[in-house]
């Protein structure tokens, strides 16, 4: 994931001393809260001179209409290329600890951020090579001047630009889901569909919640780490398709293959298709894939039985749910998505024309 | 048949006359958001719904219209039947159409293997905004774009390529307002691998 490139290099050494330490060599102060500074992170996020083509920006493939997801099925790059992984939602993400759907080691956003902006396999933005050019240019935008002057800062420099886009992408999600208010002692504000699918998630029979716990609905409860393999694929005795064999390809050991990290469950009406490679196409698929213990694939490329897959986690077992019950369920997890999050001002894309 | 050529014209009506129809070329360098504004999607019909509306049979001859054998884009279609093509393994069920994805190639046609049942899925996704891309299959054959008629349009019906005549290629064009994935359903026969073709519209 991240590759040895120079510029990126430096730029995850800069950030770890900046993240360290408060006053940076340009001489501003680092407050994460202060909002010059998370507006100036809305600008950049949804800036496109940042991509090789001019055509992408964190925005576009996280866009707020979509809880911060693109709806495909594998996110493309400017250079075409398909993404071997969905988009992931980056409502809530400041609650994450590792990021990205395999790498236990992309902890923190500053450096995260790097990845799509300057990465190269895959390309997501692809300005690694032209980064200086485009900071460049962006210094000399009159808007970008104002806001820097607001942070007393005197230029935009990767720092920065890691440093601003993380503390606006922080800002990022709520906890005010219908759920919630349920939980807060509202207790119309989900429906009694709803709460006895609330009932199955957190039972022994399902196991829903020994995974996805905690606020988020992505904490293990019982493990100490939180990379599984749900029984998606088990092509030629167990693997899952090329380039998408998750914790595996960064440590090797089979165990680990079909190993990724467990998703919240927050917003999920937001932000489909599901799984990793976006191959659930809804949330019915998903359950009924939970409730067979697996999934079956009988046409196509990857034709295989994950119910069999020596590698699943024990937990992934055929629940025998029914219909009625798969609704309880279904009409659960809806109650954590909150809708007004695709309409907040705050988080809009500050460059769209208004005629 | 019957049904199938219904369906086209229906697209084309929702082309001419629907909310759906006139401003592709509304949104500006700075908007991506090229959904024509006010097109309102049919969001009580889910794509398994359209597939089930849909005819399952291929055209059985040759489409009324013709593309002109100096078009380009057919005659790209053409040059495209002597490379070798990309081989892609349909998927039998909608819901597994995103088990397999491609984007459109310029210098690459596909070869799709089909299910026994000579119906298969698969993701065709279209990494920009305002694209019309030009699909070639043969008279024996059938696609469908399985979505929102306020993302992806009919431009052109389906028509038989007088570019390369005696290769029996269809032609139909689809704009996509929006980028995105989209389900495509090919009709066909298994035992045969279907000759397909994306080409973009520079
Ligand atoms: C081409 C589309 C694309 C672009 C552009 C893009 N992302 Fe992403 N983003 C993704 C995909 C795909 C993933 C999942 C990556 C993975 O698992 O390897 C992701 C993951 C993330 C994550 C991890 C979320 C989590 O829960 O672990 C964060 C944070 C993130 N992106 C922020 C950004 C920011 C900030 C930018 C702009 C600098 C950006 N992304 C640009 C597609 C994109
Ligand atoms: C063993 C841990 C584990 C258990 C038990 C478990 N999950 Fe998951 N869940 C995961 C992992 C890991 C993924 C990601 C799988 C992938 O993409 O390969 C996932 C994915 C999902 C997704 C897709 C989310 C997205 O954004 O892509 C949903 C929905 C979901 N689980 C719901 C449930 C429900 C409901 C249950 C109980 C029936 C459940 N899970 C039980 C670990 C678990």
């Amino acid at each position: 994931m991240l590759n040895s490139s120079s510029p990126l290099t430096f730029s995850v050494f800069l950030l770890l001393i900046l993240t360290t330490g408060c006053q940076t060599e340009a001489g501003y102060t680092v407050d994460r809260v202060s909002s010059p500074l998370i507006e100036l992170g809305r600008h950049l996020f949804y800036e496109r001179r940042l991509s090789l083509n001019n055509d992408r920006s964190c925005g576009i493939c996280h866009e707020q209409a979509k809880g911060f997801t693109d709806g495909f099925v594998r996110a493309v790059g400017t250079t075409e290329a398909v993404h071997p992984r969905n988009t992931l939602t980056l409502l809530n993400v400041s609650g994450r600890r590792a990021l990205s759907w395999v790498d236990p080691n992309l902890i923190g956003l500053e450096r995260q951020i790097l990845v799509p902006l300057l990465g190269s396999d895959p390309v997501e933005m692809g300005a690694s090579e032209l980064i200086d050019e485009m900071l460049d240019e962006l210094n000399g935008d009159p808007r970008y001047q104002e806001l820097l002057a607001t942070l007393d800062s005197p230029a935009l420099d990767i720092e920065l630009l890691a440093l601003s886009i993380s503390a606006f992408v922080s800002t990022l999600g709520t906890y005010d889901a219908p759920y919630d208010r349920y939980l807060a002692g509202d207790s119309t504000a989900i429906g009694e569909l709803a709460k006895r699918g609330e009932r199955l998630f957190f039972s022994h029979r399902t196991s829903c919640s020994n995974c996805h716990g905690g606020v988020d609905f992505d904490q293990p409860t019982h493990d100490r780490h939180g990379w599984f393999n749900t029984g998606l694929y088990s092509i030629d005795g167990g693997l899952y398709p090329n380039s998408r064999q998750g914790l595996y390809e960064l440590t090797g050991a089979p165990a680990d293959i079909g190993r990724f990290r467990i998703p919240t469950l927050r917003h999920l009406a937001l932000t489909g298709p599901y799984y990793h490679d976006g191959t659930g196409a809804t949330l019915r698929d998903v359950l009924s894939h939970y409730n067979a213990g697996g999934r079956l694939i009988t046409s196509g490329p990857y034709i295989g039985d994950g119910r069999l897959n020596p590698y699943k986690d024990h937990r992934i077992q055929p629940l025998d749910l029914t219909q009625p019950e798969l609704d309880e369920l279904e009409s659960f997890l809806l109650t954590l998505t909150d809708v007004t999050t695709v309409h907040r001002s705050e988080w809009s894309d500050p460059w769209l024309r208004t005629d | 048949m019957m049904r199938l050529y219904k369906c086209i014209f229906l697209a084309i009506l929702s082309l001419n006359f629907s909310a759906c129809g006139d401003n592709a070329t509304s949104h500006g360098d700075g908007d991506h958001n090229a959904r024509p504004d006010d097109c309102i999607p049919d969001e009580s019909l889910t794509l398994g719904d359209m597939a089930g509306q849909m005819s399952g049979e291929p055209p059985m001859g040759r489409p009324q219209l013709p593309v002109g054998p100096n078009d380009a884009l057919a005659q790209a279609a053409c040059t495209l039947l002597d490379t070798v093509p990309m081989e892609l393994i349909a998927v039998s069920d909608l819901s597994s159409a995103g088990q397999v994805v491609v984007t459109p190639q310029p210098e690459t046609a596909f070869s799709v293997r089909l299910p026994d049942s000579g119906i298969g899925y698969f993701t065709l996704e279209i990494p920009d905004w305002s694209v019309t891309i030009s699909s070639s299959l043969t008279y024996q054959q059938s696609l469908m774009i399985l979505d929102d008629n306020c993302d992806v349009e009919q431009t052109q019906r389906l028509s038989w390529n007088g570019a390369c005549e005696e290769s029996g290629l269809t032609e139909q064009r689809h704009l996509y307002h929006a980028w995105g994935s989209f389900t495509v359903r090919i009709t066909g026969e298994a035992t045969e691998p279907v000759r397909l073709s994306f080409i973009k519209l520079d």
